[in-house]
Parts: C-alpha cells; sequence; structure tokens
C-alpha cells in the first residue's frame, strides 16, 4: 500500500534535516505532506527552513499547521513586544532573518527583515489537520476523540511514540542529536532522519 | 528508584525549625529529584517573619526554578553544581545548606568539594556583567523589574566577595548593612520588596555597585533584547544574565534553556 499522506514533526530551524525528509518522502512518492508545527527557534536556519515550507505548500504539497513558536512569533509582533518570544528561544530565528548582529531596536529590525510572504504564511497556519480517520494538531489533540490522534511538540526520545490510537513525532530535531520524523498513513510506518539529514536505520 | 517525596521533605524541615504555614505552599518534587537542601536564612536559623524557603534540589534534567508562596526551589543537575565550585554560592552552601534527603549521597559530595571563593574572579565577572546596565535608554521602563533583580544580586555578591577578600567572612544582608554603616543598604538588598520597583531603586543599587567594581563597560550591543540575540551563540554570564532580566513572561514550560550563574 502506497502511503496516503506523511505527518512531520518539529523541525526547529534544521534546513539539511528537513530536505533530507522531503526527498525522503518524494523517493516513496508521499503525495502530500502535514508539517506539525515549531518551524523555527532552536536551530540556525529558521528563515530557509520557513522559505522551503512556503514554497512545498504554494506547490500543493504541503499542509503547514502552526505552532506554539509560530503562535509566539504572531503574539510578538502583534504586541510589540519579544520578552516571551526571546524567552522561548527566539533569538536563533530573529539571527537567521537578520544575518549577522542585531542592533539595539531588534524589533524594528526584525520586522523590517522579515518577508510579507513569511508572515502571510505564518497567519494563515492552521491549528488543526483533520480527515473522516484522523486529527492532527501541533500540541496532542483532545483525547475523547475516537479518530487517530497525531502531535509533535513534546520530545519523546530519538524514535517516535506510535499506538494503536496516537502517535507523537518531536524526536528533538534542532537540537545537537535530534532527529526528523515523519509519520506514513495509513500504513504507520515512519521515516527518519539525523540531524544532518541522513535517513536513519 | 527511591525518590524524594514531599512528606518526607516537609517532615524534615518542621523538625529543622520552619514555620508550618510556610510549607503549605509546598509543591511536588519531580521524579528525578535525588536530593533536596535547605539554605538561606531558614537554614541559618536566622529568619524573620517573611524570610522565604531557599531550596536547592538535585534532578538529572535541568529546569526553571519555582516560587510557590514563599518556597523556592531552585534545580540543579550533577554538572550544574558542580560550576559552583570556587563561587560565593558554593561556599554559602557548604557553610549554612542542611542537607533534607539525598538519596545516594551525591548532593553531599557536590557540596562537600565547594572549596574557597576566588573573589577576583567574582568581581571581574560581575564587572563584565555590569555592561547590561548602560543601555537604560533601551531597556527602561520595560525591564527595570529584571534588570533591578539582577542588579541587586551583583551588588549582594560583589559585597559578599569583597567581605570575604577582607578576610572578614559575612553571609547576612542585615550583617552588611551594619558593617557599611549604611541602614539603606538592607531594604535596597532584600530579595522581597514591599513595593513596585522605581528607577530611582535601580540608580541606588547601579552607584553602589560601581563603588565596587569602577565604571561599567559600555554597553557592547546597545540594549538587552540585542545582547539577548547577538549573545545567543556565546552562552556565557552575560548572555545569563540578560535572559534572566528578560523576567517570567509568557509561558515558563517553554523557556529555552539557558545556563544559570553562580557567582
Amino acid at each position: 500500500m502506497s502511503p496516503e499522506l506523511a505527518f512531520v514533526g518539529d523541525v526547529h530551524g534544521n534546513l539539511p534535516a528537513l530536505q533530507g525528509l522531503w526527498d525522503a518522502l518524494v523517493r516513496r512518492d508521499v503525495p502530500h505532506v502535514i508539517f506539525l508545527g515549531d518551524y523555527i527557534n532552536k536551530g540556525a536556519r529558521s528563515a530557509d527552513v520557513l522559505q522551503e515550507l512556503i514554497s512545498h505548500a504554494e506547490a500543493g504539497r504541503a499542509t503547514l499547521l502552526a505552532g506554539n513558536h509560530e503562535t509566539a512569533l504572531l503574539d510578538a509582533l502583534d504586541r510589540a513586544d519579544l520578552s516571551a518570544f526571546l524567552k522561548m528561544g527566539g533569538a536563533m530565528t530573529i539571527r537567521s532573518y537578520v544575518g549577522g548582529r542585531v542592533g539595539p531596536d531588534v524589533l524594528g529590525e526584525f520586522t523590517a527583515k522579515l518577508p510579507r510572504e513569511h508572515l502571510r504564511a505564518i497567519r494563515r497556519m492552521p491549528p488543526t489537520y483533520e480527515t473522516g480517520d484522523l486529527v492532527a494538531q501541533h500540541a496532542s489533540p483532545r483525547s475523547s476523540t475516537r479518530k487517530f490522534r497525531i502531535s509533535a511538540h513534546a520530545p519523546v526520545g530519538d524514535l517516535p511514540r506510535i499506538g494503536r490510537r496516537s502517535a507523537q513525532l518531536d524526536t528533538g530535531c534542532g537540537t545537537e542529536s535530534g532527529r526528523l520524523t515523519a509519520l506514513l498513513w495509513p500504513t504507520l510506518e515512519y521515516v527518519q532522519v539525523d540531524p544532518h539529514g541522513v535517513v536513519t536505520g | 528508584m527511591v525518590a524524594v517525596t514531599r512528606d518526607d521533605v516537609i517532615d524534615t524541615l518542621l523538625g529543622l525549625g520552619v514555620p508550618p504555614d510556610i510549607l503549605a505552599d509546598f509543591p511536588n518534587l519531580p521524579a528525578d529529584a535525588r536530593g533536596l537542601m535547605v539554605y538561606g536564612s531558614q537554614a541559618r536559623g536566622d529568619a524573620v517573619a517573611g524570610s522565604d524557603l531557599d531550596l536547592l534540589a538535585l534532578v538529572n534534567t535541568p529546569r526553571p526554578s519555582t516560587y510557590a508562596g514563599y518556597v523556592n526551589i531552585s534545580y540543579y543537575t550533577r554538572e550544574q553544581l558542580a560550576t559552583g565550585i570556587g563561587t560565593l554560592f558554593g561556599a554559602h552552601l557548604k557553610r549554612d545548606a542542611k542537607i533534607v534527603s539525598d538519596v545516594d549521597g551525591r548532593l553531599a559530595e557536590a557540596v562537600e568539594v565547594m572549596g574557597d571563593v576566588d573573589t577576583n574572579r567574582l568581581l571581574q565577572r560581575a564587572r563584565r556583567m555590569s555592561e547590561l546596565f548602560t543601555s537604560p535608554e533601551r531597556d527602561l521602563p520595560k525591564y527595570l523589574p529584571g534588570l533591578l533583580r539582577e542588579a541587586r544580586y551583583l551588588l549582594r555578591s560583589c559585597l559578599y566577595a569583597q567581605a570575604i577578600a577582607a578576610d572578614e567572612p559575612c553571609f547576612s544582608v542585615r550583617d552588611l548593612a551594619m558593617r557599611h554603616n549604611d541602614p539603606e543598604l538592607a531594604r535596597i538588598l532584600a530579595s522581597r520588596q514591599p513595593r513596585a520597583p522605581f528607577d530611582d531603586d535601580l540608580n541606588e543599587c547601579l552607584s553602589r555597585l560601581r563603588r565596587i567594581i569602577g565604571e561599567f563597560p559600555p554597553s557592547s550591543n546597545g540594549s538587552l533584547e540585542a545582547t539577548i540575540v547577538n549573545e545567543w551563540e556565546r552562552p556565557g554570564d552575560l548572555l545569563s544574565m540578560a535572559f534572566l532580566a528578560l523576567g517570567i513572561t509568557g509561558r515558563g514550560s517553554d523557556y529555552a534553556e539557558v545556563e544559570k550563574i553562580l557567582l
């Protein structure tokens, strides 16, 4: 059975991992990929990761859900207050857009360098993807549903947790040794790459 | 695995003379807590009404400190605790702390090796961090509470280091105020303040700090926020202090990890 969909956990600024996993999914003829949010912070390439994801979404090959890091970014811009975003590690995202040292007015410089296209894409990210059989969102969806639940957000170690009723896919991508994981639907197999984008196992 | 349980800890703390009303707020401890000790005024036995209960928990996974009522718990891994060797914090623990629970004896071991304070190093580190206070036009009033808290921490640490360097160690704010014939000092340095912070409170701290470490180096980043962004990949005292000065904002569970400052 060939996969109909793939679901991908937190990317957190790791471009080589994203590219390696995307190529692996293309080789498996996955027609559409749902990304579960948290594209930015931690790793060094947040701006490039978003650019790549937006290209896939515009080509109709990917759906981008919002993670709490994207939500915090929007809050920071809407409130003109970077403090909570910085507390989450937003410095890495700001650095990736500004492209080097930042001057005293961090919000002003960041806002000027963040492409409108990226901001528009982040604002449009829905929180949930739902079909007749499954519900997917960044943080674990309500447990009362009878549908299969897919989430990321909470690190689960090197390997995803895939059960009969749910799957958790945050395998630490964006940290030094964290992997990026895709769950294939409906087979519930998974594909994983290491921090350099090399398929594991 | 044997764990440190809330009930056992509370029994021991009551035995050490900690008032029961403070313990009502005692939170549950994380499952990976392997040891717990009390330090500060409650450990020394010179607590007064309104004194906090300061505790250190030895854990496997780093996590931010918690504050519940008067109960403050800081969480340290063994590696983090080892950075306290040669610091005021380490010497302070070795002198005053009382172990409440120590599942495998590691907490006692860690405290035993803390050693003497390197006061020159402490004053140099404080001077480097003080550049954070040189961009008030950008950072005030927004970050006043956080900057004041960090200024107070630096001033207190430098005064203690000065006392140690003069071979007259001292570990209480009230004692410092008497020695310096500066009654205001006890109020300025108190960890709990009765009112919202004012610019004047910060200026009073900073002028006293300048008297110890000299003029502060000019800010190399121009603002607190720029310091965090520019220093992010060079973890060190300046980044840690800037990060702490952001204050408690947003959802604590989402905080990035930044190294603790042990002076």
